[in-house]
């Protein structure tokens, strides 16, 4: 079964080995959480470190800031560009669904570049377009339509909630359409926000199911640290010690205590 | 004037004779992964589409800026190698003038 690694090494390890080949991967977060700087590197490391083409469609951000943020952490897009292993697509959501008579605007970038992989960026734009009605239906047929592609794609979504409990991660049945599901989620821990990351679903592979930290490196980028230990509550928005923990906490204060006296 | 001259000075006349116009060209080359209607274009400039229209029309009569239709959509990008020709075009123009006395 060929993995499509993301180039991340703790993040394959979660994933035991890579996202699954033509998967529809849904990387949820609220704003500000890494979506972009994540989805990027899976297209750059796609490129540099496997020799997989690829294509970042962006609906808002302009391309000349998606150049001018993955600089920062040493990536030249631009000249990924010129080597025809990059494109970087900027348009409205609508146009990304194939028209009538069954042209897509991704035909002609995916006629030069031959690519394998590629991030939509994101579907809650599209949503915003379409509308609810017809929404769950069109992001069935985009899913269908890059698998048909033979595109492992990265499907970005803006969670409303910025902290707390999220009961789910979109009212629009998306859950149900993407083959995997990461969640990027600011939390609170001892009065400091930390980042927590999570593989929610992942159709067809057992994957790691624990909470791990990761944190934005300006010159590695997007990296994946160890689980969250002792702590529980955390996706809830209560994040409290363990019981044992607490004990063990409370026993050393007291300790320290009796020395001072 | 050459030939090349007469182009070059026709080109600027028709870029820089509107600030809409001057800042279509310069949305398309520091993006040139823009792909897009003339509603999507214009919001990304902060502008209504009718506003743009006329403009986005003569840029895409210079060759500059592609259309293609996309189902009963028009859709504009970036013609790469025309720009090209047009800013060698307009480069060498700039570099031979010579400062009046």
């Amino acid at each position: 079964m060929t993995r499509i690694k993301s180039g991340i090494a703790e993040l394959d390890q979660m994933l035991r080995g890579g996202f699954m080949e033509k998967d529809a991967v849904l990387l949820a977060g609220s704003a500000g959480a890494g979506k972009t700087t994540l989805a990027l590197q899976y297209i750059v490391n796609g490129i540099k470190l496997f020799g997989t083409p690829g294509i970042y469609v962006t609906f808002e951000q302009l391309p000349d800031q998606i150049y001018r943020d993955a600089n920062s952490f040493g990536w030249d897009l631009r000249k990924l560009e010129e080597e025809n292993k990059l494109r970087i697509i900027c348009t409205s959501p609508d146009l990304i669904l194939s028209s009538e008579d069954g042209q897509s605007i991704l035909d002609y970038p995916i006629k030069e570049i031959h690519p394998g992989r590629i991030v939509i960026d994101s579907m809650s734009h599209l949503q915003m377009y379409i509308g609810e009605k017809n929404f769950r239906l069109e992001v069935y047929r985009l899913v269908s339509q890059l698998k048909s592609r033979g595109l492992s794609s990265i499907l970005l979504w803006e969670t409303s909630q910025l902290m707390g409990q999220i009961s789910s991660i979109s009212d629009m049945g998306m859950s149900f359409l993407v083959d995997s599901i990461i969640l990027l989620k600011p939390v609170e821990i001892d009065s400091t926000i930390r980042r927590a990351l999570v593989i929610l679903k992942m159709r067809g592979s057992d994957h790691d199911k624990s909470l791990r930290e990761y944190y934005i490196d300006g010159s590695l980028g997007f990296v994946v640290q160890s689980p969250f230990e002792n702590f529980e509550g955390i996706l809830s928005g209560s994040a409290h010690r363990t019981s044992g923990e607490a004990f063990v906490k409370t026993l050393a204060a007291i300790g320290s205590r009796k020395k001072e006296k | 004037m050459t030939d090349a001259q007469v182009e070059a000075q026709k080109y600027l006349d028709i870029i820089l004779s509107s600030e809409i116009r001057a800042d279509l060209v310069s949305l398309f080359r520091k993006n040139p992964g823009i792909i897009d209607t003339p509603e999507g274009i214009a919001r990304r400039m902060g502008y209504l589409p009718k506003v743009i229209q006329s403009d986005l029309d003569e840029i895409t009569g210079l060759g500059v800026i592609g259309k293609k239709k996309l189902g009963n959509r028009e859709i504009y990008f970036l013609n790469h190698d025309r720009d090209t020709e047009v800013q060698q075009t307009i480069g060498s123009f700039l570099q031979n003038l010579k400062p009046t006395p």
